[in-house]
């Protein structure tokens, strides 16, 4: 080997001998060849470890057989999150169901009350109606006119009744006749009597004119009667009836509903 | 000294440059760096034996890695990939504990 630069040295006796004459910096062909193939070493073995940090460490190791397992339990995990979504979306519809139906109880609930409140009394109440103003200077119209009166009001549909402004007349109203004047629910009235009644003015209009009504009683003891219609404003209702305790009667359980 | 700096520079290339390694290459690539490590290995202690012989090192760097990646190759043809490649590199790491250990013995004289 004519380019070799090797000293011609003997080979040395030592191990240790061997390698410091390797170190030294001479060019042999040994030298290149196992140069060259440390540096393909060393490089591949640089781009094994970097590549194996580049990946996602969990499965660049993986096998195929790994690989699929894992997907596997991925996909049954996520079929068992598709399963808890249906459910949770169901109860959520449940609920949400529940509480439609309970506002809509809610509400008929209140719709109910405001009714109840009106047709007992315990709730003011406004809208249109008739003014009947009866004059009675001879102080003769009694509890039996005023009651035909209130009858007729009701047959028209009257929806909520007051006398002078003071007392609102419900089923249980009570009247009584006075020396002067008469009595409803305890308290004491005195002509005139002015009855404000809320339904459709014109209906209730013609129930006071009825022949043989309230108006011939009260013109047969020289009193007069005055029907205004209130149509354009609104008749206020505010006298309040309070009902009394309930002592005997209590509401029968409820067969429906 | 060459070989020193041979060595060098192939790790300052690979730190530089940094490739891909090629898919079909993945599951080869490690047992053929653990191969040519065993070679390197190898040519070390025959070194120090005073038996070292540059040809016979560059085949068995090349024989290694090309036998090293068959065997994995074959496995995984076989449906037993992954216990050959770990038998690969337990024998790979049986031989590079039993050359290091002649190489300790010839430096260290223990």
């Amino acid at each position: 080997m004519p380019d070799q630069v090797e000293p011609s040295k003997p080979e040395p006796r030592s191990a240790r001998g061997r390698v410091r004459r390797v170190l030294r910096p001479y060019l042999s062909r040994g030298q290149v060849v196992v140069g060259v193939l440390l540096a393909v070493v060393g490089f591949l073995a640089v781009v094994q470890v970097r590549s194996q940090n580049d990946t996602d460490e969990d499965f660049a190791g993986a096998r195929r057989e790994d690989l699929l397992q894992l997907l596997d339990n991925l996909d049954s995990a996520a079929a068992r999150a598709e399963a808890e979504i249906q459910n949770l979306q169901a109860r959520r519809d449940e609920l949400r169901g529940t509480t439609d139906r309970r506002t809509a109880a809610l509400e008929e609930a209140q719709r109910q009350v405001k009714l109840l409140g009106l047709l007992s009394g315990a709730l003011p109440a406004e809208g249109r109606g008739i003014e009947v103003t009866i004059n009675d200077p001879s102080g003769a119209v009694g509890v039996d006119t005023l009651i035909n009166a209130l009858e007729e009001l009701r047959n028209a549909g009257a929806e909520a009744i007051q006398i002078n402004g003071r007392v609102r007349i419900v089923a249980q109203s009570r009247l009584e006749d006075l020396d002067s004047g008469i009595m409803i629910d305890d308290v004491e009235l005195r002509p005139p009597y002015v009855i404000d009644a809320i339904g459709d003015p014109y209906t209730l209009g013609r129930a006071m004119l009825i022949p043989g009504g309230m108006k011939e009683d009260v013109e047969a003891v020289q009193g007069t009667v005055q029907i205004d219609q209130v149509t354009d404003t609104d008749l206020q209702i505010d006298a309040l009836y309070s009902s009394p305790e309930q002592e005997y009667a209590s509401p029968a359980d409820e067969t429906d509903n | 000294m060459i070989a020193i700096i041979g060595l060098a520079v192939g790790v300052i290339a690979g730190l530089l440059i940094t490739p891909d390694v090629p898919l079909w290459m993945q599951p080869y690539f490690p047992i053929a760096v653990v191969a040519a490590l065993d070679a390197v290995f190898g040519g070390l202690r025959a070194l120090l034996d005073g038996i070292f012989d540059d040809k016979v090192f560059a085949v068995s760097f090349f024989s290694n890695v090309l036998i090293a990646a068959a065997i994995v190759y074959l496995g995984d043809q076989l449906g037993v990939g992954s216990q050959l490649s770990t038998g690969v590199i337990v024998v790979l790491g049986i031989r590079i504990f039993a050359n290091v250990a002649a190489i300790r013995r010839h430096l260290l004289n223990a």
